[in-house]
């Protein structure tokens, strides 16, 4: 190691306030008497600040980017996003509530109108333009009442038949999925599709991965009571080079099943965050989950080489579980993926029978 | 879910526009705290982007104007004794305004008229405060353009005050003396892109 980079490592010891006091002491004392140390010291105190403004800088746009693309801030408005609905079924269900407690009312007191459950589904509390979610959530509150099948409440919509925009795969039985961020950004509200299980919903977008090509999509808790426990979890271990996976994606308008192998532990440009497999891809697999043959999460495709053939760049999945614990510990966003399990199949067609009921379509 | 069920925090328009700023619309402003940058952003943007789409601009320099301003408006927040001396909104706009007209100068609009434009009470804090801008979106560019794992290593270090075990073993670096040695040359590069942006 050369003068300049041991200067550097006392320059940090000093700034991150890793030296013990004597330590310290003798240093400041160097620096008055060395006024070149001095200068240096001075210059790079200067670098550090200016590195840490310029990441907070990025780390500000970030968020306010973000606030930006939420719905009915930069300019969009969709009243009927699954963000404003959970508000409103809140109210919705209050509703529901008073009207259930309404009858006793009316037997104390005869003179009142027989209309009051219209009038109080109308609370002044719900905006004009927010009375069309207000109705639809109570409509199909009655038709759950009334036993009829959850995939025919008015929630879903109708099947999409075009070619989708790319992949996402559900996380968590609440309502989670991930997908890449590219295919997301300009779209704070999608629609997912699963075909199989006649499942059409929208979903919004509620994280996006500062650093990395990783978004986080939640669709409204009515649609997620339909989802059943995710047949897989991440893997524990690292990847190892030689393995063998395969991915479920969407790049065209039926899901495509491919296998490939890990051909290197590093990304693109040497990137340590994600890794190379060799698999055929093309643009919808964007998002779409990587597993191993044994069925374990290791990754979401996020781009090929257009130099080499079947060159894939997979994010590493250790990277996704750093982030959605560090948004459980800071109390943003709590993915629950204790009732995530896996299992061993009898065959391997058997594993990705189980699973393509988990990956999903992404149309704008 | 969180900041659906965030509406406690929400801050009620009108609060923006009061004469007399709530302090703690302030202090919310300095945490960053999404709902209360959320309401700002949606009440101050549209006349941000009003005035720019009608002074030569797009809506792509209306957002980065503005939000840039918005940067400096947290910033300023951060001092202990930051005072609004107008409205919150006002002074967002003010800021985008003078922005926008830099950038317009810069495009080769003359001096004179810049001078005449400006909208700052006091133009030296805004001459400091563009400065700073420009040093700090150097900076991210070039960070940004330094490509992982020195983005990481540099922001994780500096920025986040992670310890070099940490990083690490976020990275999967055998041991830190080695993502050491890759800090050390990652910062080397970037000087080299810093200096070049700044040329």
């Amino acid at each position: 190691m050369n003068s300049a980079a041991q200067n550097m490592e006392r320059f940090d010891a000093y700034l991150h306030q890793k030296m013990g006091a004597e330590e310290r002491t003798l240093f400041e004392q160097e620096l008055e008497n060395n006024a070149l140390l001095k200068t240096e010291f001075l210059e790079y105190r200067q670098f550090i600040t200016d590195l840490h403004d310029g990441a907070e800088y990025g780390e500000i746009r970030h968020q306010l980017k973000t606030i930006h693309n939420k719905p009915g801030v930069g300019g969009r408005v969709f009243f009927l996003s699954p963000q404003f609905l959970v508000p409103l079924s809140l109210v919705a269900s209050l509703a529901l509530i008073i009207t259930i407690i309404n009858p006793f009312v009316k037997q104390g007191n005869s003179s009142a109108e027989n209309s009051d459950y219209q009038n109080l589904q109308h609370s002044p509390a719900a905006t004009e333009s927010m009375d069309t979610a207000t109705d639809s959530t109570v409509a199909f509150s009655e038709t759950q009442a009334n036993g009829k099948a959850y995939p025919g409440s008015p929630e879903f919509l109708t099947e999409i038949k075009t070619d989708p925009a790319g992949t996402a795969f559900l996380i968590s039985k609440d309502g989670y999925f991930l997908t890449s961020k590219h295919l997301v950004e300009k779209h704070p509200l999608l629609t997912l599709q699963q075909k199989d299980q006649h499942y059409t919903f929208e979903a919004s977008v509620v994280y996006t991965d500062s650093l990395m090509d990783f978004a986080i999509l939640k669709c409204h808790e009515k649609i997620a009571a339909a989802f059943k426990p995710v047949p897989f979890k991440f893997l524990k271990n690292d990847i190892q080079l030689g393995q063998d996976v395969f991915t479920l994606g969407y790049p065209k308008n039926e899901i495509v099943y491919t296998k490939g192998v890990v051909s290197s532990e590093k990304g693109y440009k040497s990137d340590t965050l994600s890794y190379e497999v060799s698999l055929p891809s093309n643009p919808g697999y964007s998002g779409a989950p990587l597993f191993t043959s044994d069925g374990d999460l290791v990754g979401i495709v996020i781009a090929n080489n257009t130099r080499q053939q079947a060159v894939t760049y997979v994010l590493n999945h250790h990277y996704i579980e750093t982030v959605i614990d560090n948004l459980a510990k800071k109390d943003s966003m709590k993915i629950d993926m204790h009732t995530n399990f896996s299992k061993r199949y009898k065959d391997h067609s058997t594993l990705v029978k189980a699973y393509r009921a988990y990956i999903f379509e992404v149309h704008y | 879910m969180g900041y659906l069920l965030n509406s406690g925090g929400l801050i009620h328009l009108s609060m923006i526009s009061e004469t007399s700023i709530d302090q703690s619309v302030i202090q919310r402003v300095r945490k960053r705290d999404d709902a209360t940058l959320t309401s700002i952003y949606k009440e101050v943007y549209p006349m941000v982007l009003k005035h720019v789409t009608s002074h030569n601009g797009s809506k792509e320099d209306a957002q980065d104007v503005f939000q840039d301003a918005f940067y400096l408006l947290i910033k300023k927040c951060e001092r202990p004794d930051f005072e609004l001396s107008s409205q919150l909104s006002t002074f967002l706009v003010g800021i985008s305004k003078n922005l926008w007209l830099k950038k317009l100068t810069k495009k080769g609009i003359d001096q004179d008229r810049y001078h005449s434009e400006m909208e700052a009470d006091e133009p030296a804090e805004f001459e400091t405060d563009e400065k700073k801008l420009t040093r700090v979106r150097h900076m991210n560019f070039a960070l940004t353009n330094l490509g992982e794992p020195c983005k990481t290593i540099l922001t994780q270090y500096y920025y986040l005050k992670q310890t070099m075990q940490e990083i690490a073993a976020m990275l999967h670096y055998t041991n830190a003396e080695n993502a050491k040695n890759q800090k050390y040359k990652c910062l080397q590069r970037l000087k080299k892109l810093v200096v070049k942006e700044n040329e």
